[in-house]
């Protein structure tokens, strides 16, 4: 005989085997209470039997909801008579776990087991269901530890990045105030959110004044502020960095130079979040940039003066305007002639030594026809090439273009790189300028047979000082300033110049310009002259 | 009769070197060291052509250009810039000034003819 614990309530009227099954229940240990089916509601509301016996069909409205309710955790086994399907599903239906038929047995025994085993099944699922449930809150138990650990460990790394970050921003903020630059941050509404003591300077205005506003209205009638407030919203609209050198008179009435950059500033989603400024005091370079050329261009006055002299006087002698001369004076004076005219190079050249810095090319603009200047430019190569047998050939076409030019830039340019042709030309080689031209453009010609122009090098001829080994003599000769002078004059007058070469075959360096034409279409009486770089872009 | 010449320069070798190419074109050439002798010498001499010189002491050739050009017996004289110094837009400045060319030391004997040619005509012995 199984024995058990529990609560066993009897919905029904008196009837045979009743009592019997009651007491085999008693014996097994359960407590038992009998009701008529008429008062379940209230029983089952007073007790919370764990197993409630009845008859289904006795059983209907709010005691049935009370039993089928899963939540009440009452066990049902019902009580038939005579099973029929429709009995048995109305069983079900009030969730029946087992049922008895009547009349039960005289003993209650059978009756008393069913009764037990459905009790037993339903603590067994009890206990797995326990079970399960310790288990899940065991495993909660470790899923709040481990996601503690967790947090601490973020804690941990973010006081490790926190230090880090003050770190790097006390770092940014020494190099912030000590740079000797002046640094301004605007946001996008034009107000200013960050600015250092060397811009406080500069500006004449404290940070702690100037942030929060607009830098216009902090600092009235500043020039330099009017051009960086310019430089701002061409950055703004652009996009682009912005960069200008700035004249002003200062506080002193002396002049002061300030180069100005500015700067979008974009966030992390790429969307416009002010504007960076930066602000340098040039005026010592600039002024130290004036000294030079006004030295070079004293010093080239006064080599230029004697040097007249010596170029007339040779050239009218060399002519006969003396009387003519025997053969050998005739060749002294020729040479004599020549060699002034090499000097006249030299000069030259340290004037463009001067301006190369500057890029202050085509400065003194006039009209004239381009083949006066290319019968010049080969002259004062001519008894070097003689020398040297080389064959120094101009060729011009019969109507030549004129051409919107500073003369002595033009001038010095074509004679840099005819100059380059002759030096890396080998002795008995030939050198040859020349001019084709079609509507627009003119293109100048020198080409050379020398050893040509390795490919590595052909893109950096042009830098500033950059030197190429001339294979014939083994040494480099000059500043290395020539063709660079070159290009900066084509470009200053609206052309390029271009470079062919093979090695072993020769150089070939183009120089092009627009054509000088009067052009009623500009909207003007002046004259136009086409850039050779804007065409070039719009194609 | 000659076609006068007048160079007002400071720098007696230029005023030599150059005279000797005008007279072998045939010019006569009279000639001034400072920017004042050189306006009272056009006065006087009414010359067809002055070639100025810029860098000079005292008034400078700017200066006596406009001067020349304010006077009104000097002011037709046509007057060629004639300078060893680069000037940033030298040659706009000279024309804007009234000047009738500009010229740069060194030059080409040949090329200051053609230009003084240009200007007043051949001169007598050419």
């Amino acid at each position: 005989m199984t024995r058990g614990t529990g609560q066993i309530l009897v919905l029904a009227e008196d009837q045979p085997g009743l009592a019997a099954l009651e007491l085999s229940l008693l014996d097994r240990g359960l407590h038992v209470l009998r009701a008529a089916p008429s008062g379940a509601v209230r029983m089952m509301s007073d007790l919370s039997p764990d197993l409630v016996l009845v008859d289904p069909t006795q059983i209907e409205g709010r005691a049935a909801e009370m039993l089928s309710a899963p939540e009440a955790g009452m066990i049902l086994v019902a009580m038939v008579a005579a099973p029929s399907p429709g009995r048995l599903r109305r069983a079900m239906e009030l969730g029946a776990r087992d049922f008895l038929v009547q009349p039960l047995s005289e003993d209650g025994e059978r009756e008393a087991e069913v009764v037990m085993r459905t009790l037993g099944l339903h603590r067994r699922k009890g206990e797995m269901a326990r079970r399960k449930e310790a288990e899940s809150v065991w495993r909660l138990k470790k899923e709040i530890t481990e996601l503690k650990e967790r947090y601490l460990r973020q804690c941990r790394a973010f006081d490790e990045s926190q230090d880090v970050f003050y770190l790097d921003l006390s770092r940014m903020m020494t190099i912030f105030d000590n740079i000797m630059d002046g640094i301004v941050f605007t946001d996008p509404e034009g107000q200013v959110t960050l600015m250092n003591p060397v811009a406080e300077d500069l500006l004449g205005v404290k940070s702690f004044v100037a942030i929060g506003r607009p830098l216009s209205t902090c600092v009235r009638g500043k020039e330099l502020v009017d051009e960086i407030v310019r430089e701002q919203e061409q950055s703004r609209e652009s996009g682009e960095p912005s960069e200008s050198t700035f004249e002003s008179l200062g506080p002193g009435g002396a002049v002061e130079y300030h180069k100005i950059r500015t700067t979008a500033v974009t966030d992390y989603r790429g969307s416009f979040a002010g504007i960076l400024t930066v602000i340098k005091d040039v005026t010592a370079e600039c002024k130290s940039d004036q000294m030079k050329n006004q030295y070079l261009s004293i010093v080239s006055h006064e080599l230029r003066t004697p040097l007249t002299g010596i170029k007339t006087f040779a050239t009218m002698m060399g002519k006969g305007a003396l009387g003519k001369l025997p053969e050998n004076q005739q060749r002294v004076i020729d040479s004599i002639r020549e060699q002034s005219l090499r000097l006249e190079h030299e000069i030259d050249k340290l004037i463009s030594l001067g301006r190369i810095e500057s890029g202050d090319f085509a400065m003194d603009l006039e009209v004239f026809p381009i083949d006066e200047l290319l019968r010049m430019v080969s002259e004062p190569f001519r008894q070097t090439a003689r020398d040297r047998g080389i064959d120094l050939v101009l060729n011009l076409p019969e109507e030549s273009p004129l051409v919107e030019a500073d003369r002595d830039d033009l001038r010095r340019a074509l004679q840099a790189l005819v100059e380059n042709a002759i030096k890396f030309t080998q002795d008995g080689g030939k050198v040859r300028i020349s001019l084709a031209t079609d509507a627009d453009v003119l293109r100048v010609k020198v080409e050379d047979n020398g050893p040509g122009i390795e490919p590595k090098h052909r893109k950096r001829i042009f830098e500033k000082y950059f030197q190429v080994e001339n294979p014939l003599t083994r040494h480099h000769g000059g500043a290395g300033l020539g063709l660079s002078v070159a290009r900066g004059v084509a470009e200053a007058h609206g052309g390029f110049i271009e470079v062919e070469s093979e090695p072993g075959r020769g150089a070939e360096f183009t120089v092009c310009l627009p054509v000088w034409r009067e052009d009623e279409d500009y909207g003007r009486n002046e004259t136009e002259t086409a850039s050779l770089i804007g065409a070039d872009e719009e194609r | 009769m000659d076609r006068t010449i007048l160079i007002i320069e400071d720098e007696k070798l230029i005023i030599v070197s150059t005279q000797m190419v005008l007279e072998s074109a045939g010019y006569h050439v009279e000639s001034a060291m400072n920017g004042e002798d050189g306006i009272r010498k056009a006065r006087e001499i009414k010359p067809d052509l002055i070639l100025l010189d810029i860098m000079m002491p005292g008034i400078d050739g700017w200066e006596t250009l406009t001067r020349l050009k304010r006077e009104e017996g000097t002011s037709n004289i046509p007057v060629i810039i004639f300078t060893a110094r680069e000037h940033a837009r030298g040659h706009q400045k000279s024309s804007e000034m009234g000047a009738a060319g500009y010229f740069r030391k060194p030059f080409e004997p040949d090329e200051l003819i053609e230009l003084v040619e240009k200007h007043v005509g051949t001169g007598a012995g050419a």
